[in-house]
C-alpha cells in the first residue's frame, strides 16, 4: 500500500479527533519522512518512541480503535493494515536526550520527531537498502553535513551501533553537498 | 551481493541503466561497488540520449522518469567525480581500472562495444 504525506495527515486528522485527551506521539523510523513528504514509501506501521511520547494508554487505544487504526499490534495482521507500533528501547536505540521537532497538531494530537541527524543516524545503524534511502533524501530535505550525523552517532547508547553507523557514512560522503573530506586526497 | 568488477563496459552500462531505472542505487553502495556507481552517476547526470525519444521511446520515458526519481529521492550531489572522490578517500590504493573506456561508452555514438 502506498504512503504518502496525505494519507498519513488523515490518519493524524482522525486519530486527533478521536482522542479524548491531549496527546504527543514521537515518531520514528519512515513515517516522519512520509509526513515531510518522502514519495514512493509503502511502509503501513507508524513506529512511536515511546520515550519521548506522552499519552493515556487507553485513551490512545480507544482512538486508534474508532479511526481505523490498529494499536500495537503483536499477533498477524493484514499487509494493508495501518497500525501504530510502540517502540522502546530495545533493538532500536536512540540518544537519551534530543530536541524534538514538531511536525503537526492535528486537535487533541500533537506529532514530533527526533532532529532529522538522529534519524539518520539510527538508519545508518540498520542501513538497509530502504534505510540507506531514506538517509539520502533526509540529506537532502534538509542539507544535514557528515559532522552534524556524526555527533548524533556519537550519542548513540550502543557502541556496536556506533560502528555500524560509522561504516555507512560512505553514504552520506557521495549524497551530501559537499564531501567533507577537506582538501582532496592526492 | 558481491560486486563484478570483471564486467565489459556494455555489461556495466546494461547493469548501471538497470540499478537507475529501478531505484536500486542504495544497493550498489552497500555493495561498495564504485564501478556501478559512477556509470549509474553518469547515466543519470546525461540524463535520456535524445535519439532515444525516436528509437526507442518507451526506454527514453523509463530513462527520463528514473533520472527525475534520482534527483526527487536525493542523488544530486552523486555524480561521476564525486564517486571517484569517495572512492579514492574510502580506496586509496584501488585503482578506478577501465573507467576511461567506461566515460568514452555512450550509446548515443552507435553500438556498444562488444563483450
Amino acid at each position: 500500500m502506498a504512503i504518502d504525506v496525505d494519507v498519513v495527515a488523515d490518519i493524524f486528522t482522525r486519530l486527533g479527533d478521536a482522542l479524548e485527551q491531549s496527546v504527543t506521539l514521537c515518531l520514528i523510523g519512515s513515517t516522519p519522512g512520509i509526513a515531510n513528504g518522502q514519495p514512493d514509501r509503502q511502509t503501513p506501521d507508524i513506529d512511536v518512541w515511546y520515550s519521548r511520547s506522552d499519552y493515556d494508554t487507553g485513551d490512545l487505544h480507544r482512538a486508534c480503535t474508532r479511526s481505523g487504526l490498529l494499536f500495537d499490534p503483536k499477533g498477524e495482521i493484514s499487509p494493508d493494515a495501518a497500525y501504530i507500533q510502540i517502540v522502546r528501547p530495545g533493538i532500536v536505540q536512540l540518544p537519551a536526550e534530543f530536541e524534538t521537532e514538531t511536525i503537526g497538531r492535528f486537535g487533541k494530537l500533537t506529532v514530533v520527531m527526533p532532529p532529522p541527524e538522529v534519524i539518520v543516524a539510527a538508519k545508518l545503524v540498520r542501513g538497509s537498502d530502504v534505510d540507506l534511502q531514506d538517509v539520502v533524501w533526509w540529506i537532502a530535505q534538509r542539507g544535514i553535513d557528515d559532522r552534524r550525523i556524526e555527533d548524533a552517532i556519537e550519542n548513540l547508547p550502543n557502541p556496536h551501533d556506533r560502528e555500524s553507523a560509522q561504516g555507512n557514512m560512505v553514504l552520506v560522503r557521495l549524497v551530501m553537498n559537499g564531501t567533507g573530506y577537506g582538501t582532496q586526497p592526492s | 551481493m558481491e560486486p563484478d568488477m570483471g564486467r565489459s563496459p556494455r555489461e556495466l552500462y546494461v547493469d548501471a541503466l538497470h540499478s537507475l531505472l529501478c531505484g536500486r542505487m542504495a544497493a550498489a553502495v552497500r555493495a561498495r561497488d564504485w564501478e556501478l556507481l559512477r556509470e549509474v552517476a553518469r547515466l543519470a547526470e546525461q540524463d535520456a540520449p535524445l535519439n532515444l525519444a525516436a528509437t526507442d521511446p518507451a526506454l527514453f520515458r523509463s530513462w527520463r522518469a528514473a533520472v527525475t526519481k534520482f534527483h526527487v529521492a536525493g542523488w544530486t550531489n552523486m555524480t561521476p567525480d564525486r564517486v571517484d572522490q569517495v572512492r579514492a578517500h574510502e580506496m586509496p590504493t584501488d585503482h578506478i581500472s577501465g573507467s576511461e573506456e567506461v566515460r568514452r561508452y555512450d550509446p548515443r555514438n552507435g553500438r556498444p562495444p562488444a563483450p
